[in-house]
């Protein structure tokens, strides 16, 4: 979170996390896509000549003033592959919110396992529990035929109940603005808590 | 692993820290004829920028700047754990980039023509990394200003989904 007083601005950074190939990316090609360019900024991909993340993607959004108040939100993604554990944890700090994109293939169960301890383990060393931290799922690819049912994945990755999931279609922009909605709901009434709480 | 900065507890600077902050670059700018000077948080927040090109993406570089700064860091650490002064140098055919860290919260860009000697840069960006440094370092005792008052009351949340909301185009 980064507070501006004298342009009365308040940026905090979302960062979309989960498996390789489970559509992270995507989600940030069709917000950008969807997102008329003087809200936002350009995608800034740094990736391989495979069009695999690499460090991570970027976009920041200015949304539309809220009682004098202008709030940007910066997405960002990790690199999904395994080896790019180091990056992750990288792209993680600072974060002030996160959206897990998990794959509904049934193969792909393990990593989103592997990828969701991860990202608990890396917010853990620095300082952030799961609970009370804004987090929210995304279940993508929903289209592909053989998905796993929900309640299945909510058990693989041992969900608590109150996190709340989004049934996606990322390619098909199905369920992304709802996700990336849901997310800044969250982030802002932590904000909000957090602030009153140092006014106090 | 060595912790860098400040992570969860975020940034908030107070109108008068900006200021000084701003001070800090305008000299910066100036003293070094830089074409682009960005002060950005170590998570890629952008503060503010200087110089005489206006045409690049402010919010995209600063996320750029925190990552290289972040990554090379990482390196140090891993091969060389005791902590340093991070200040990444690269020399263009036109141009010197430097990125420093200043002091745990923030970082500095300085892109600067080849023909500005090299130590003079490297001089000027120590001692405005540093009284940047000293700027920020929360005074003890003294908490960071509420910026409560700035938070519109009421349903902020609902709020800021419905601003979500609006900024899609079909
Ligand atoms: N069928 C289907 N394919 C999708 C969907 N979303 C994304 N994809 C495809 O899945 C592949 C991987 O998507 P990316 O967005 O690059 O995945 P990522 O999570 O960023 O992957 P890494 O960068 O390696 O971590 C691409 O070929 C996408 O077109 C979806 O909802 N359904
Ligand atoms: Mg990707």
């Amino acid at each position: 979170m980064y507070i501006n007083y004298t342009r009365r601005e308040i940026t905090v950074k979302v960062v979309y996390y989960g498996p390789a190939l489970g559509g992270k990316t995507t989600n940030l090609i069709q917000i950008h896509d969807h997102v008329s360019g003087n809200q936002r900024s350009e995608l800034i991909s740094l990736k391989t000549a495979e069009d695999r993340t690499l460090f991570f993607d970027f976009l920041e959004l200015q949304l539309g003033k809220i009682g004098g108040l202008t709030p940007r939100v910066q997405l960002y993604t990790v690199p999904g592959q395994a080896r790019y554990e180091a990056s992750r944890r990288l792209v993680l700090r600072g974060a002030d919110g996160v959206v897990f994109v998990g794959d509904s293939q049934p193969d792909r169960q393990k990593e989103n396992l592997e990828s969701w301890l991860g990202m608990t383990q890396h917010l853990a060393g620095y300082g952030i529990e799961l609970q009370g931290f804004p987090v929210v799922v995304q279940l993508n690819k929903r289209d592909l035929p053989g998905a796993v049912g929900v309640d299945l994945f909510r058990r693989t990755i041992n969900l608590n109940g109150d996190t709340p999931l989004f049934e996606a279609v990322a390619l098909d922009c199905r369920g992304v603005r709802e996700t990336l909605r849901a997310i800044m709901e969250r982030v802002v009434v932590r904000l909000k808590r957090e602030i009153s709480a140092s006014a106090a | 692993m060595v912790d860098h900065g400040d992570v969860a507890s975020g940034l908030s600077l107070s109108p008068l820290q900006e200021k000084a902050l701003e001070a800090v670059l305008v000299q910066l700018a100036a003293k070094s004829s830089a074409a682009l000077v960005l002060l950005s948080t170590r998570t890629g927040h952008y503060i503010s920028s200087r110089g005489t090109r206006h045409d690049v993406d402010t919010a995209g570089l600063a996320s750029l700047v925190a990552a290289d700064l972040a990554a090379s860091q990482y390196i140090t650490d891993m091969v060389d754990a005791t902590e340093s002064h991070t200040m990444i140098l690269r020399e263009g055919e036109r141009h010197t980039t430097l990125i420093a860290e200043a002091g745990p919260s923030l970082v500095l860009l300085v892109v600067a023509s080849r023909e500005v000697p090299l130590g003079w840069i490297r001089m000027l960006v120590q001692g405005a990394s540093q009284r940047m440094a000293e700027i920020t370092r929360p005074a003890p005792g003294r908490a960071m200003p509420a910026p409560a008052a700035m938070v519109p009351g009421g349903e902020f949340a609902d709020l800021v989904g419905q601003a979500i909301d609006d900024l899609w185009t079909e």
